[in-house]
């Protein structure tokens, strides 16, 4: 583990460099740190490119770790609190957070999303979920979908 | 030159992804192109998450929700018609010999399958229909199957060659010889519940 003045790059989708305590995304991201770790980050020049995290998102989760790696002795209530406040974005944003967290391997974040996600769908009706994550376009035939709303009319 | 041809396959697979976005919405035109977001050339949102990380979310929900999830979109039922392992019916008092008979087997790789009833709905074509497709069921529930016959019985025995797990506590109409036949087919069966089936525990269905 490094030590904890040492500042590494991140770069956004957008170019955009963030540079983070080691620390805090080692402690975090199981892709970052393993690359801390095998050495194939240079400290001089490494720029870790992110290029399907935008800056919003990155900005986002820089936040997330950040706060956990320096609150992680807070009450629980607190964190969950905290948490709550975090992830109260639209459904677009929980999406990018939720790519993010998983391509950056990020465990308690991704742990956190899923729950979220499952209190936002657990119960509802699939024209609920639809609005709910602003899934605009399902893909199915008019056909398909006109048999289906027929045959499991309680689903809808 | 390298460069030049992977530059190239990057255009090629661009365009085939916008083709499946056009061929995707193309339904009547309703959603069309709009909200789809383009990042590094990928679209992402809901309808689009990685199947591992859907299930993961499904995992959490009840099986109520996750039927109801298959209905989303075109991506989330391809997800869990292939990727779904278990469900349980058991929560549907009513409507659960319709329900089984038409969406059960659309789930193909359904490893555990768990339709215990209160009072029986089961019957035997919505059993041999499940038998039918999912080929992959190792662990299976019918517990107070009433209704059920032997039918059942011969059409799981040929359906089901991986079955671990069978509880049909509570079908009082399975034969001796039926189970036998079964447990003739189904070769690593190791768990048999039987309570209740007064007419099949004999020694021949056992021995096997």
């Amino acid at each position: 583990m490094g030590s904890p003045l040492k500042k590494i790059m991140l770069c956004s989708s957008e170019k955009e460099i963030f540079s983070v305590e080691e620390q805090v995304m080692v402690q975090h991201s199981v892709i970052i740190n393993n690359m801390i770790e095998d050495g194939s980050y240079n400290y001089e020049e490494s720029k870790i490119p992110l290029d399907c995290v935008d800056s919003k998102t990155l900005k986002k989760v820089i936040d997330y770790c950040t706060y956990h790696t320096h609150h992680h002795n807070d009450n629980q209530e607190d964190l969950e609190a905290w948490d709550a406040q975090f992830l109260n974005v639209d459904s677009n944003g929980l999406y990018d957070l939720l790519m993010a967290a998983n391509y950056l391997e990020i465990r308690n974040l991704l742990d956190l999303i899923y729950r979220t996600i499952k209190n936002m769908i657990k119960g509802k009706k699939i024209d609920e979920i639809r609005r709910i994550l602003n899934i605009k376009d399902h893909g199915f035939t008019p056909e398909e979908e006109e048999q289906n709303r027929k045959e499991y009319p309680h689903f809808y | 030159m390298v460069g030049k041809e992977n530059l190239r396959t990057e255009d090629l697979n661009l365009c085939f992804e916008k083709l499946m976005m056009v061929a995707g919405g193309g339904g009547g035109g309703c959603g069309g192109e709009k909200g789809g977001k383009m990042k590094a050339g990928v679209i992402t949102e809901w309808k689009d998450i990685p199947v591992e990380l859907l299930m993961q979310i499904l995992s959490l929900v009840d099986d109520q929700t996750v039927i109801t999830a298959s209905g989303v979109c075109r991506g989330w039922r391809d997800a869990i018609y292939f990727g779904l392992a278990r469900l349980s019916l058991s929560w549907c008092s009513k409507n659960m010999n319709n329900l089984a008979l038409s969406l059960v087997p659309k789930f193909t790789k359904l490893q555990t399958l768990i339709l215990r009833q209160d009072k029986p709905q089961l019957e035997d074509n919505t059993v041999e229909r499940i038998a039918n497709y999912c080929h992959d069921l190792q662990i299976l529930d019918l517990s107070k199957s009433f209704k059920l016959t032997d039918r059942s019985l011969y059409a799981v025995a040929h359906g089901c060659p991986d079955l671990t797990k069978l509880n049909i506590s509570g079908c009082s109409a399975f034969s001796d010889n039926a189970l036998a036949y079964l447990a003739g087919f189904c070769r690593k069966l190791k768990v048999l519940n039987l309570c209740g089936c007064v007419r099949a525990a004999t020694d021949t269905a056992l021995q096997v």
